[in-house]
């Protein structure tokens, strides 16, 4: 048995040992996929049990059953753990551990990331739990709204779980985020060309780009106001020439985006499940593509949407109402191509299908309310009241929770093995669409009459108290039907019968393995001809088990994969991925502590865990590598490559340019509320400007000359680097105004901040390549060590002189 | 990766002008350009009329470029046909009230 001996080998490098030891190292994607699954369905339920004391409390006119500092906390931790505790992390636990199944690699570029990414949301998603045991938890929306929740008016520690937890878990999206990216890119099975790869991934490759530009500018704002409540920097306060619309463009540069963030991946899922139950093969796959490109890009052009009654001009409400109507477009594509696939098919009424049709009638009801408030007019009467609250939740539901379900049950045989009985999950459906439509089509209704959202309670004889009641009801009949999917899914896990594999025979790749998956995936990585390749070879899964594909022969304890050319999917290199690690947990662990810290407002013991940072990051790239080189090794069916370490665009490279472009959408955010606080805000100009110093600009300038010169050596661009480091520090600390005094001082240090920061840490990327190319390591000779040095020393020169520019410039000219 | 750049280039033009006009809708209103009449229209209309059918001049020069061909037939190819249409449409709809809405009320 061939297969069996394989398994064994590929089992004995790639599995996780027993044990909690082993189960904290992990760096596994299946093991890591399902812990963000079951985290955030954890949080869904208690999101949940939220949403039913909000409808406790709202459905009686006049309840006491809790006072308006609780129901405060409740309304904004149920829409923040929804949002950013079950949503996001919910489909990034998915793509974790379906995508590399999808694309025939055996894990994802990153898997030490991944498993850092994993850490920072359970540590960041208890710190938001734990306030709310406390009885302190954040009190103030889920988006926040200055002035509400500066100093003044929220003076307690509640503001600040939110800043400092909801930035922790981001960290956690963007590594996620690049990691999917750059697996989507590279890590797929030989001949898998771009139109090869199924639907599933160019969904999540839109999404993880979209995260990369849509999250910094939320964690900008987030840094921005935790810094106006700890020190007094008056970003967001008029008085002093800040601006609080500043917090809502940067909340919803993030937060319109954030919602198509959300329904991508749930659509991606959609769009795979819909051929298999019609039968036919997707429709349109083409337009798909192109509509979700469209997607990405326009859903960045809607953010004003949410500030339609803030007072701006006519010619701004026309720009975001013209481009709200319009992303309708690329969403109709799809919707059409999902319906066309059904009308060319047989659809079966399996039970994935019954949750997809529950899909596609609430989100369609979500688009239309969609495009009523798009109109600004309708928005002026609708906006703030319960009719907000009914289409977000059409959409999110329906776009989201709905096709999740239907996920569930279409790929609950790959995750246990078991066949699934037909019994419980029909009724649950019923009583989930029921109870949905029930609370949410009412809450239509009660926000025309004038409900507000977010308010604790009403007087009698207003009209709402009866729609109010039934609301009520809905909800509770929905959460039957969600405790019944809990029991159905739990009978399946221990009392069901084994599954044949691919039981829908289904066409992509995640079906060609062992289900429940191994550790390793597949013992050889299949060579792809067509979108579908189980359609064309039904017996792949046997054929890749007994190893006839690449990779199939275990070879010194490495962990393999294979790395492809992006567009063609010709075999690049070989991948060797590092193995199971207490890093990720120790970083976690530091990084957790160093929000702690500022939490506990103990700022001088924060240099503990960046410096700890510092130590722990050089240690995870140093562990990585040989000292000797290897050539090209035979990869199986007559073909040889080299590994990742010997070339130049490894996913380590690749990995640091979406880093970079999510550290850049950052800086373009903190411009951007440069340029809006001085060319918006009142109180401007500042009393006083950057005394310009031109020796400062030139010496400043003169050190990125050096350190982006490509022919100097590692001292001259260490030297370069530090000449434009003492340029920022002496303009921030001897020639800028104080950053309490106006905005304008607070935006200047904060700019300055930012280019130090990444000066110093390029210094640091500079001497770790100097240091493993010193001691041998052929990645910092032949491979992309010192590519990537090169990239962020570049990156740092730029963002340097754009800082010195932005700060001196004004002053000198005036 | 530059396949996947084409692709995506009518969008990130589309992205570009868009941003551009609204930003450059501030800054008219921060500077009172709507006060100064130019012939029947204020400056600043002028300026956005500027950079708006600019932006759908570049955008149709790209569609022109990537336009389907018997040599084009990959499917990137017409991607990158579908993102410069795509772009063009947006801008065409989306800047359109530049032509007439009032600009800093
Ligand atoms: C399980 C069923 C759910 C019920 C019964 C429910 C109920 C509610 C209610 C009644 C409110 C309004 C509170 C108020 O304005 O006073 C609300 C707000 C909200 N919900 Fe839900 N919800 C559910 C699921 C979800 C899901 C799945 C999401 C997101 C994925 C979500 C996201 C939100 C958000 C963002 C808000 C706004 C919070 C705020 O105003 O700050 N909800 N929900
Ligand atoms: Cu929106």
């Amino acid at each position: 048995m061939k297969a069996l001996r394989l398994h064994r080998a590929f089992e004995a490098i790639w599995g996780t040992p027993a044990g909690w030891r082993g189960s904290l190292a992990t760096v596994n994607h299946s093991t890591l996929g399902v812990r963000l699954m079951v985290t955030a369905f954890v949080f869904f339920l208690i999101g949940g049990v939220l949403a039913m004391l909000i409808r406790a409390q709202l459905a009686t006119p006049g309840s006491a059953f809790v006072g308006p500092e609780i129901y405060n906390q409740l309304f904004t931790m149920h829409g923040s753990i929804m949002m950013f505790l079950f949503a996001i992390p919910m489909f990034e636990g998915f793509a974790i551990y379906m995508l590399p199944k999808m694309l025939g690699a055996r894990d994802l570029a990153f898997p030490r990331m991944t498993a850092y990414g994993w850490w920072c949301y359970l540590f960041g998603g208890s710190m938001l739990l734990v306030s709310m045991l406390l009885g302190i938890a954040p009190d103030a929306g889920w988006f926040l709204y200055t002035p509400l929740s500066s100093k003044p008016y929220s003076p307690g520690i509640n503001s600040d779980f939110w800043l400092l937890g909801i930035t922790f878990v981001e960290i956690s999206a963007i590594v996620t985020a690049v990691d999917i990216i750059v697996s989507i890119l590279k890590l797929r099975a030989p001949g898998m060309s771009l139109d090869r790869m199924p639907l599933f991934a160019w969904y999540m490759l839109v999404t993880a780009a979209m995260m990369l530009i849509g999250f910094p500018p939320l964690i900008l704002g987030s840094i921005l106001l935790e810094l106006e409540r700890a020190f007094g920097w008056p970003f967001f306060e008029a008085a002093r020439g800040g601006d609080s619309l500043l917090w809502q463009h940067l909340f919803w540069l993030f937060g319109h985006p954030e919602v198509y963030i959300i329904f991508l991946p749930a659509a991606g899922a959609v769009s795979t499940i819909i051929p298999v139950m019609a039968r036919t093969p997707i429709l349109g796959y083409g337009w798909i593509v192109a509509a979700i490109l469209a997607l990405g890009f326009l859903s960045f052009g809607l953010w004003v949407h949410h500030m339609f009654t803030v007072g701006i001009p006519h010619l701004a409400l026309a720009f975001f109402s013209a481009a709200s109507t319009l992303v309708a477009v690329p969403t109709g594509v799809q919707i059409f191509a999902w319906l066309g696939t059904l009308w060319a098919g047989r659809p079966q009424m399996h039970l994935p299908m019954l949750y997809l049709i529950g899909f596609l009638v609430t989100f369609v009801l979500g688009g239309l309310t969609g495009v009523m408030v798009a109109m600004v007019p309708f928005d002026w009467q609708a906006h703030d009241t319960a009719f907000i609250t009914a289409h977000l939740h059409y959409v999110l539901v329906g776009g989201f929770v709905f096709p999740m379900l239907a996920a569930a049950y279409y790929w609950l045989s790959h995750f246990t093995g078991r066949r699934y009985s037909y019994t419980l999950g029909k009724a649950a459906f019923w009583l989930i669409f029921i109870g949905f439509h029930l609370t949410f089509f009412l809450m239509h209704l009660t926000g025309l009459l004038g409900q507000p959202r977010r308010i604790d309670t009403y007087p009698e004889g207003v009209g709402w108290t009866l729609y109010n009641l039934l609301s009520s009801v809905g909800a509770f009949v929905m959460a039957t039907g969600i405790a019944l999917f809990i029991i159905d899914v739990l009978l399946q896990l221990f009392h069901a019968p084994r599954a044949p594999r691919n039981p829908w025979r289904a066409g992509t790749l995640e079906w060609a393995m062992m289900q429940p998956p191994p550790s390793y995936n597949i013992a050889s990585l299949p060579q792809v001809h067509d979108r579908e390749p189980l359609e064309t070879a039904p017996d792949l899964a046997l054929s890749l088990a007994r190893g006839e594909g690449y990779l199939a022969l275990p070879r010194n304890g490495w962990r393999e994969t294979l790395a492809v050319d992006t567009k063609s999917g010709r075999i690049d290199h070989i991948v060797v991925l590092p193995g199971n690690s207490l890093l990720p947990l120790g970083t976690a662990l530091v990084t957790g502590s160093f929000f702690l810290l500022v939490l506990l407002k103990l700022y001088p013991w924060t240099l503990l865990p960046l410096a700890g940072l510092v130590v722990l990051g050089w240690r995870w790239a140093w562990v990585l590598g040989d000292k000797h080189a290897h050539g090209e090794l035979p990869i199986g069916r007559g073909d040889h490559a080299p590994i990742h370490a010997e070339v130049r665009d490894s996913p380590g490279w690749w990995g640091s340019v979406f880093l970079s472009i999510a550290d850049g959408s950052l800086f373009a955010a903190l411009i951007f509320g440069h340029a809006y606080l001085w060319t918006v805000a009142p109180n401007w100009p500042p009393p006083a400007l950057v005394t310009a110093s031109l020796p400062v600009v030139i010496a400043g300038l003169l050190g990125a000359a050096l350190a982006a010169r490509r022919s100097s050596g590692v001292t001259v661009t260490g030297a370069g680097l530090g000449l434009l480091l003492t340029a920022l520090l002496l303009t921030a600390f001897r020639l800028a105004p104080s950053p309490t005094s106006h905005a304008y001082g607070a935006v200047v240090a904060v700019l300055l901040a930012y280019a130090a920061l990444h000066a110093a840490l390029a210094l640091v990327i500079c001497c770790f390549a100097r240091a493993r190319r010193r001691a041998g390591y052929i990645a910092a000779i032949n491979g992309a060590e010192p590519r990537i040095a090169r990239l962020w020393t570049d990156y740092a020169v730029a963002a340097g002189a754009i800082a010195l520019a932005c700060t001196h410039l004004p002053a000198l000219l005036s | 990766m530059t396949a996947l750049l084409r692709a995506a280039a009518g969008l990130i033009i589309w992205a570009i002008v868009f941003a551009s006009l609204y930003a450059l809708q501030g800054l008219a209103c921060a500077l009172g350009w709507d006060k100064w009449q130019i012939a029947e229209a204020s400056l600043a209309r002028l300026v956005l009329l500027a950079v708006y059918t600019s932006g759908i001049g570049v955008l149709a020069l790209l569609c022109w470029r990537y336009r389907p061909r018997v040599s084009r037939r990959q499917f990137l190819d017409r991607l990158a046909f579908a993102g410069a249409a795509a772009g063009l449409f947006s801008l065409i709809y989306t800047g359109l009230p530049v032509v007439a809405a009032s600009i800093c009320r």
